[in-house]
């Protein structure tokens, strides 16, 4: 009687710590593999999202500064959502810094309109020059043209107009639905069409006279 | 406007997206070492949200909105104000003695006298017995 009592009690006892500890190891097992997967999301689309921020402000500090600051508010705020929703929020928290971006430069421009336009405060240029690019210039010779052509293809994407760059970037780099890349952009899908038709005729105009040949 | 063709549109996006990859792939380590910082410190952000905040943290972001900013003083000043003048006005306000003699009756006039009177005469007394 009093074994079974004490069965009784042990088990009475170890019941309720069991249930906590599956509990605790369930909801350890829950959050580690949302941070782990936000952290691995994060490494492999900082560098192409860095780009296209990049292409948009032609400045490498900002570019970067407008990263860290998507960055933050999509772990901050949206961490919870599921992952495949991670890629366009952030591109659209992305273009939306951006426009910002702009927004500033623009009243900047009108407030210090005395000063000079040009990015010459010790900043990095973007893209990168041929002359720039240390590690462009490390190439060995046989790959020189093709890293000068590829940095002039590049610079071809660096002419087209805002709305067409971001319209190419996401559907054709990233590979966007038409209507996830309109939802970014805030606009409509015939608007991604245009810009996006637009872009990919200028960007094969700007090939072709380069290098004198068609497609 | 002519539409470029799906071939040559796909030639075009072909060379354009080669040579953003291999941006990318060739990144100077400076660049990259920026974008791990960035990355850590928007992780980090998503760690500190997470941590339970305490009692004073609360209090302190309470405090700190807005709203409470500007409704704290504006209250306080209001409660202040109300009070100084509960303060300093009368409760019971004084009739007006014009008021008393005219609509008060002569003979209950007469009688007040007539009490005053009395009461005055007895004070006398007791004290001349003293």
């Amino acid at each position: 009687m009093d074994q079974n009592y004490r069965h009784t009690d042990i088990s009475f006892e170890s019941g309720p710590i069991k249930l906590s500890v599956n509990q605790y190891n369930k909801s350890a097992d829950e959050a580690e593999p949302t941070q782990l997967s936000m952290e691995g999301f994060l490494a492999e689309i900082e560098k192409r999202a860095y780009h296209m921020a990049a292409f948009a402000t032609g400045c490498h500090a900002d570019a970067l500064d407008l990263l860290q600051e998507s960055m933050i508010k999509l772990v901050t705020n949206y961490a919870e959502r599921p992952s495949d929703q991670w890629k366009p929020l952030l591109y659209k928290i992305l273009q939306n810094k951006i426009r910002d971006y702009h927004r500033h430069q623009k009243v900047k421009n009108l407030v210090f309109f005395w000063k000079s336009n040009d990015k010459d405060n010790g900043d990095e240029p973007w893209p990168p020059t041929s002359a720039g690019a240390d590690t462009w210039r490390d190439t060995p010779e046989a790959d020189i043209a093709k890293s000068q052509q590829q940095l002039a293809a590049l610079e071809h994407l660096k002419q087209l107009s805002d709305k067409q760059r971001e319209s190419f970037l996401l559907r054709s780099w990233e590979g966007l639905s038409t209507a996830q890349t309109a939802e970014i952009m805030g606009c409509s899908e015939g608007s991604v069409k245009t810009h996006y038709s637009r872009a990919v005729a200028k960007l094969k105009s700007l090939l072709e006279a380069e290098h004198d040949i068609t497609f | 406007m002519t539409l470029p063709s799906d071939n040559d549109s796909g030639h075009v996006e072909q060379r354009i997206n080669q040579a953003l990859d291999h941006s990318v792939e060739q990144l100077p380590q400076t660049t990259k070492d920026s974008l791990y910082k960035a990355r850590l410190t928007a992780l980090s952000a998503m760690h500190n949200k997470a941590k339970p905040k305490n009692l004073s943290w609360q209090i302190r972001q309470l405090i700190a909105h807005p709203l409470p900013k500007v409704a704290v003083p504006v209250t306080a000043a209001l409660l202040v104000a109300l009070s100084w003048q509960y303060g300093t006005v009368e409760s019971v306000p004084q009739l007006p003695i014009a008021m008393m003699s005219e609509d008060m009756p002569s003979e209950d006039l007469a009688l007040l006298e007539d009490l005053e009177f009395v009461t005055w005469l007895a004070q006398e007394q007791a004290a001349a017995a003293l």
